[in-house]
């Protein structure tokens, strides 16, 4: 026997996405003198990766200053998200620019 | 990648600016890390000074409610097949969501359907709204009546100490456990007793399918490219609904432990990894018991040291053999806590750094030797118990991160 097609009126289930928009900051033309965050998810290698970035570029401009968020602000080395508190500590050591390290 | 690049957009950042380091970059030799990073480092460098986002504007505001409708003439094997293509469902067979479904649904809640429960649900950051709800039970196979429970779920999902957006994309095993207490688990038919946690009793298992529907349909958790568990498992979808089995309690209900009344109908949700099955039939006293379920539960976690909450669920022969031996709840939490603990050498050394496991403010006693024991979580009080499960001997324990979060049933009435 065929199945009996018929029309249907669905739901549909998936609804839609919260309307966002963030403000990208823009890039500085150069590094010199300014002061570069240091994002750790504390997953395998981010810190050993981060670390030497920031060396080459301080080899490369003169007087960038690093923060190193997990030891500045200890809490934010984890990898199950920050809180807004986190965030807003780290934001208040008010890098020029943030390199954040995302693997796992 | 993919799933960066989607949480930036869904986020708000619909360009991004990224450099990939191919995987992996942890455990590997320092000569090849050193060449990925030589590599990657002229793109970083461009990505620090050069690089400028494509303009974007704020996404036009669609309504939330009504949720579009689905017009198609086919078989019900036609909608199973579209709805799975369009990432509308899992691949699991569904009720297809009629809007006279959903309507019917719809009443088992005071609450008007345009309703918003969670203003966006991660990773897509999905708005939903107490008729999605409706639509994803109507597609679960739930009955009306279990509307209240299921918004109540959804209300305890989005805080964020419950960690749902970590679960919803790591790479761990973690899947989310629902308790429900109170009256209601009578009054809808929530199984406590044999074959609780299973798959096997309507109520819990269509509850746990919409909530997992919510999840992957709605918050668009799916794998590959979202949800990046390495292996994952069932309750990924199908995620753990169960009462405490209030009849044969020996003791206060986890309810009534946080300070709510005996008989308000709550939901506690937590992030669980997969169970370990306490199976002791041989211990005929409750510190031989204790002694076992030590040993069984003591193994490394993500929360060590952690003040993340672990669940143990006590089969009632097992509670029974504890409170006849004159255990409180206090004792065997002090018990497990400090019988459960193994040496902080089985950790590598760059758990250290990662903070997986650091000295703790909370053990000043401790002397960080290679042979130093450390308890599985931070306190006594952070090993949760309940009561649930029939006859028989096995006991179960859901070790997880972050906190347990409760929420009252009744206003979703």
């Amino acid at each position: 026997m065929v199945p009996e097609e018929i029309e249907w009126e669905l739901v549909n289930p998936q609804g839609v996405c919260k309307p966002i928009l963030a403000n990208i900051a823009a890039r500085p033309s150069t590094l010199e003198d300014k002061t570069i965050g240091l994002y750790w998810n504390a997953k395998n290698g981010g810190k050993e990766v981060l670390e030497r970035i920031a060396g080459l570029l301080g080899e490369r401009f003169k007087g960038l200053k690093v923060i190193k968020y997990w030891e500045a602000v200890p809490e934010s080395r984890t990898f199950g998200g920050l809180d807004p508190k986190t965030l807003s500590s780290m934001a208040s050591l008010r890098a020029d620019i943030v390199i954040c390290s995302h693997g796992d | 990648m993919r799933l960066a690049r989607y949480t930036s957009a869904s986020n708000g950042m619909a360009d991004q600016c990224f450099v990939e380091i191919p995987h992996p970059i942890g455990g590997i030799p320092s000569e090849e890390l050193e060449a990925k990073i030589k590599n990657a480092f002229p793109h970083i460098l461009a990505a620090m000074t050069g690089w400028r986002p494509r303009a974007s504007k704020t996404p036009a505001a669609k309504p939330s409610y009504p949720a579009d409708t689905i017009k198609i003439r086919g078989t019900v094997s036609d909608i199973q097949e579209l709805f799975f293509k369009r990432s509308l469902s899992t691949g699991l067979p569904f009720v297809p969501p009629t809007r006279r479904l959903v309507a019917n649904m719809l009443a088992g809640t005071s609450h008007a359907p345009d309703e918003i429960v969670w203003d966006g649900i991660p990773p897509r950051m999905g708005i939903v709204t107490v008729e999605l709800v409706a639509a994803c039970a109507v597609m679960a196979g739930c009955k009306p009546q279990y509307m209240p429970t299921l918004l109540a779920i959804a209300e305890a999902m989005k805080e964020p100490e419950l960690g749902y957006a970590h679960q919803a994309t790591t790479t761990g095993t973690e899947s989310l456990l629902f308790l429900i207490s109170g009256p209601m688990v009578k009054e809808i038919g929530i199984a406590c007793g044999t074959g609780a946690a299973g798959l096997c009793f309507q109520a819990n298992a269509s509850i746990g399918y919409a909530i997992g529907l919510i999840s992957k349909v709605i918050g668009g958790s799916l794998p590959p490219d979202r949800d990046h568990s390495t292996l994952a498992s069932p309750a990924d979808l199908l995620n753990y609904v169960l009462g405490e089995n209030e009849g044969e309690l020996a003791w206060a209900s986890y309810a009534v432990e946080q300070g709510y009344g005996k008989n308000e109908d709550l939901v506690t949700a937590k992030v669980v990894y997969q169970p370990l099955d306490i199976s002791d039939h041989n211990s005929t006293t409750g510190k031989e018991l204790l002694k076992y379920t030590a040993y069984s539960i003591n193994q490394p976690y993500t929360t060590c040291m952690k003040h993340s909450p672990v669940l143990l669920g006590w089969c009632p022969e097992h509670a029974d053999l504890l409170v006849r031996s004159g255990y409180t709840k206090a004792s065997i939490r002090q018990y497990l806590w400090e019988n459960a603990r193994y040496p902080v050498s089985v950790y590598a050394k760059a758990a250290w750094d990662r903070g997986i496991c650091s000295p703790n403010e909370d053990f000043p006693e401790l002397r960080y030797g290679s042979e130093t024991l450390v308890p599985i979580v931070a306190k006594p009080e952070d090993i949760q118990m309940i009561v649930c499960g029939g006859a028989g001997k096995h006991s179960q324990f859901w070790p997880g991160p972050k906190a347990m979060v409760s929420k009252r049933i009744g206003p979703w009435r």
